[in-house]
């Protein structure tokens, strides 16, 4: 009938000083706990001692920001813990000025049953005292073990943390779904209908009862992605952020689940963690059907940002990018635009040309395409890509030129022999098989089909010299 | 007494309004008047005297367009699907060995409906275009000593026209039952299914028969029968069963016939006529007229410098042709192209063939000179049209 210790934490445990008896078996319970606490308050339990209302819970190492040991904190704002000069109390709590309770201070402490001769009375846990009486009685129960003692527990649980890849940093890995009470500990833990039962606890608003039945669904099936989500919402309205954080790993299962997002994404942003609140609030709305986009419409939209930002300037390549993804999404007219714009800044460059007059073809708007491409080929004549789309082009127009100017890319490309002639000219050709059939003449097709240049040459008087 | 809370559709009040396409896809292909005409006579009771007698017209016409005098022959309620699993259903048991050959979409769908029901699934592949010789089979028949091997004759989705001869002899040899698909063969190219010792055959209604889609036409063997009615097992569906559709369609021995399901009566009037229509023809004409429709279209194709997916000429099934993607388009802007610009359907690949082709359907009515001229100029068009240019 003793009092089963507060919340089981990580570390010098609250309940080495305000417990007399420890189970040698909740001594021996291995540093594998994950659940977490969110502030010194968590570390009371408000219940009478004949209640086990809060038996069993263990709560991890949560710690936001920084995967430095203990060992490295020297500075006290990095810590978490109560600072406090260690005292000896003999007989219930001594009243400290509290210092701020932030939200994402947090006390660590583990049940470990080292330090009996520490322990206090249990008549520190007193039924109805107020909430500052409890951060109190907890500071103090810290304060009361040495230094080193808990410092060493706190290297302990870190190096045991950051093996399991529970810090935040650690994106090498996925995070192990977390084990939560020691299952000897949860009373509920082969009980049928946990999930059903949990549910309406929390409704009823007995959220400890609410957590154990979750924990005790979870052991029975760690696949529950269910589960694992009103537990980390229970944890977080039970004012448990770090437990309500672990909790909600539990999308590693289940990675499109948008009430879990939010949940994380709240809970992060409890504990000021930006960057990951934003990553969960992203993975949210890209996961919603209400609102998700395709990537191209978001790259797009961030280049129509970067666009309209630039009020009296072009940058001739953040249009060159805009205007290929409206190529993309065949908004040939939005693209001709942005192609234009990039050729008002540098209207030398004979690859703007080309895009431009491509970009006009597939638009449909080949007389046009044909100047733009005309303008390339002036500035670059070895332009064979922009000869090719010439000579498509002509054929979109019905004119004969498409031959001569397919036979003119194929001719430099074998004079030049710089680039993978294979690769390249299967298109060329093929392109001007289909504009050699369209002329009804089954000589010069014939001539086509076997690749025999020269004749195709002489016949339409390309080249020479 | 519950109220009425779901408004009546807005939608429905629309008038039904329907195009007119040519269908030169790989089917449903377009319905002749004279058989939508059938289709659309008076509905009446599907079992009285009168659609009995049309049913026993469709058995006399299956037979023929079969070449066969199994007298379990009838048409499955559904379509090709329906009849593929109707030959499965009723002639494997859990546990069975099955070989499929797999050269397109309709091996692999027929080896999942094997699965499904219990049989140890053995599949032989041929790539893309290609196909197995008999070699290859009889390998399998002996390593596997499957109870079934199935073959698609006509494989729509790669264009491939599927060896037939020997290979009923092989399955008889290794004491298994030979299943063939032949719903996009059948009518257009040469089959004969007691000569080529065919157990199971089955097609569709709505390819070169021509008729809506509705019904599928299938036949089983003495040895295929012997295998289907001597089950220690039901058939796992009790709509596909044989011994149950056998009776409604007369090919049993029994007195009467009882009630099993409701048959789709003016798919059965539209089928009839589609087999009356072919039987005027006659068969070898059918296949003839299709073979040479089929010639005179490659030809044309080859002449515009586009490609032909299956390179051996024998393999090419001459109701659906698979045309090799042209280079620097995008397959899907052509078949768009077309259907907007000529209001005519043709289809991209489908299955392992995704991405890879074009594919042409020219079946029964729709086999034609003209038509191919048609569908030649409607390519012509798009090809000038349809050509990406490069960024």
């Amino acid at each position: 009938g003793e009092q089963q210790e507060s919340r089981p934490l990580l570390s010098p445990s609250i309940d080495d000083f305000l417990s007399e008896s420890r189970s040698d078996a909740a001594a021996s319970r291995p540093l594998t706990s994950n659940t977490a606490l969110s502030t010194a308050l968590d570390l009371v339990d408000l219940s009478d001692p004949g209640e086990s209302r809060n038996s069993s819970r263990r709560s991890p190492l949560r710690r936001k920001g920084s995967s430095k040991s203990p060992r490295h904190r020297t500075r006290t704002e990095e810590t978490e813990l109560v600072q406090v000069e260690v005292e000896h109390l003999q007989d219930g709590p001594s009243p400290r000025t509290p210092d701020r309770i932030s939200l994402d201070s947090c006390v660590c402490l583990q049940d470990c049953g080292v330090s009996r001769p520490r322990r206090r009375t249990r008549s520190l846990l007193v039924r109805n005292e107020s909430l500052e009486d409890e951060f109190f009685r907890a500071k103090a129960a810290v304060e009361l073990q040495s230094d080193t003692e808990f410092w060493d527990k706190m290297q302990a649980e870190w190096e045991e943390l950051a093996r399991r890849n529970w810090l935040e940093e650690s994106e090498a890995q996925p995070p192990v779904p977390p084990t939560v009470s020691p299952v000897e500990q949860n009373p509920y833990r082969d009980r049928a209908g946990a999930f059903a039962e949990a549910q309406q606890k929390a409704q009823q608003g007995d959220l400890n009862a609410a957590v154990l039945l979750l924990e005790a669904a979870i052991l029975q099936d760690p696949q529950d992605a269910e589960a694992w989500q009103l537990l980390g919402t229970t944890h977080a309205e039970n004012e448990n952020e770090e437990a309500a954080i672990v909790s909600l790993q539990c999308l590693e299962l289940r990675p499109n689940n948008l009430p879990a997002l939010m949940a994380l994404a709240v809970s992060y942003t409890n504990g000021g963690m930006q960057r990951e609140a934003c990553a969960a609030l992203r993975r949210w709305i890209s996961h919603n059907l209400r609102y998700c986009r395709s990537e191209l419409q978001d790259v797009l939209l961030l280049f129509q940002e970067a666009a309209r930002l630039n009020v009296d300037c072009v940058d001739p390549d953040l249009q060159t990018g805009l205007g290929v993804l409206y190529n993309l999404s065949s908004d040939f007219d939005k693209a001709v635009e942005a192609f234009s714009a990039a050729l008002s800044v540098r209207p030398e460059d004979y690859l703007l040309w080309n895009r431009l007059g491509a970009t006009l073809a597939n638009g449909d708007r080949s007389e046009e395409a044909v100047e733009a491409y005309t303008r390339a080929l002036d500035l670059q004549p070895g332009f064979i890509r922009s000869r090719y789309n010439l000579g498509i082009s002509c054929i979109n127009l019905g004119a004969h030129e498409a031959v001569s100017n397919f036979l003119t890319a194929l001719n430099q490309q074998r004079r030049s022999r710089r680039c993978s002639q294979q690769q390249m000219s299967a298109n060329i050709w093929a392109a001007l098989r289909v504009a050699v059939s369209m002329m009804d003449r089954p000589e010069l097709f014939q001539a086509a089909s076997t690749g025999d240049l020269d004749l195709l040459m002489k016949v339409f008087q390309v080249g020479g010299v | 007494m519950s109220s009425v809370s779901i408004r009546p559709p807005e939608c429905l009040r629309k008038h039904l309004l329907v195009p007119h396409r040519h269908m030169f896809g790989p089917g449903p292909s377009n319905v002749p008047p004279r058989i939508l005409d059938a289709g659309a006579q008076p509905v009446i009771g599907h079992m009285h005297p009168e659609i009995f007698e049309i049913m026993s017209d469709i058995k006399s016409g299956l037979q023929y367009l079969f070449q066969t005098q199994n007298r379990m022959t009838l048409a499955v309620s559904g379509t090709g699907h329906s009849a593929m699993e109707c030959a499965i259903f009723n002639t494997v048991e859990p546990g069975d060995g099955v070989l499929v050959a797999v050269n397109g979409i309709w091996g692999e769908r027929a080896a999942d409906m094997a699965e499904r029901i219990g049989a140890r699934v053995n599949t032989i592949v041929a790539p893309p275009g290609g196909y197995l010789t008999n070699a290859d089979i009889e390998k399998a028949l002996s390593r596997h000593r499957p109870v079934l091997f199935f073959l698609a004759h006509g494989e729509s989705s790669t264009g491939v026209l599927h060896p037939l001869d020997g290979i009923g002899e092989l399955c008889h040899k290794y004491d298994c039952l030979f299943l063939v698909d032949s719903v996009a063969s059948i009518g257009g190219a040469p089959l004969c299914m007691d000569q080529q010792g065919i157990d199971i055959l089955y097609t569709g209604s709505q390819k070169v028969l021509n008729a809506p889609p509705g019904t599928a036409p299938i036949s089983f063997s003495e040895r295929a029968c012997q295998k289907a009615f001597n089950r220690t097992t039901k058939p796992v569906s009790f709509f596909l069963d044989l011994s149950w559709l056998a009776n409604y369609w007369g090919c049993d021995d029994k007195p009467s016939r009882v009630y099993h399901h409701t048959g789709p009566v003016t798919a059965f009037y539209s089928l009839r006529e589609s087999l009356a229509v072919l039987a005027e023809e006659g068969l070898e004409n059918s296949w003839e007229r299709h073979q040479k429709a089929a010639e005179y279209f490659h030809a044309g194709l080859e002449s515009m410098g586009l490609k032909l997916f299956v390179k051996e000429k024998h393999a090419r099934l001459p109701t659906v042709t698979t045309i090799v993607a042209p280079h620097g388009y995008d397959w899907k802007e052509i078949t768009s192209y077309i259907m907007k610009r000529h209001n005519l359907e043709i289809s991209g690949g489908l299955g392992p063939s995704v991405g890879l082709v074009l594919r042409v359907g020219l079946m029964g009515c729709n086999s034609s000179r003209a038509n191919v001229d048609m569908v030649l100029a409607a390519l012509r068009d798009a090809l000038k049209h349809c050509h990406r240019s490069k960024v």
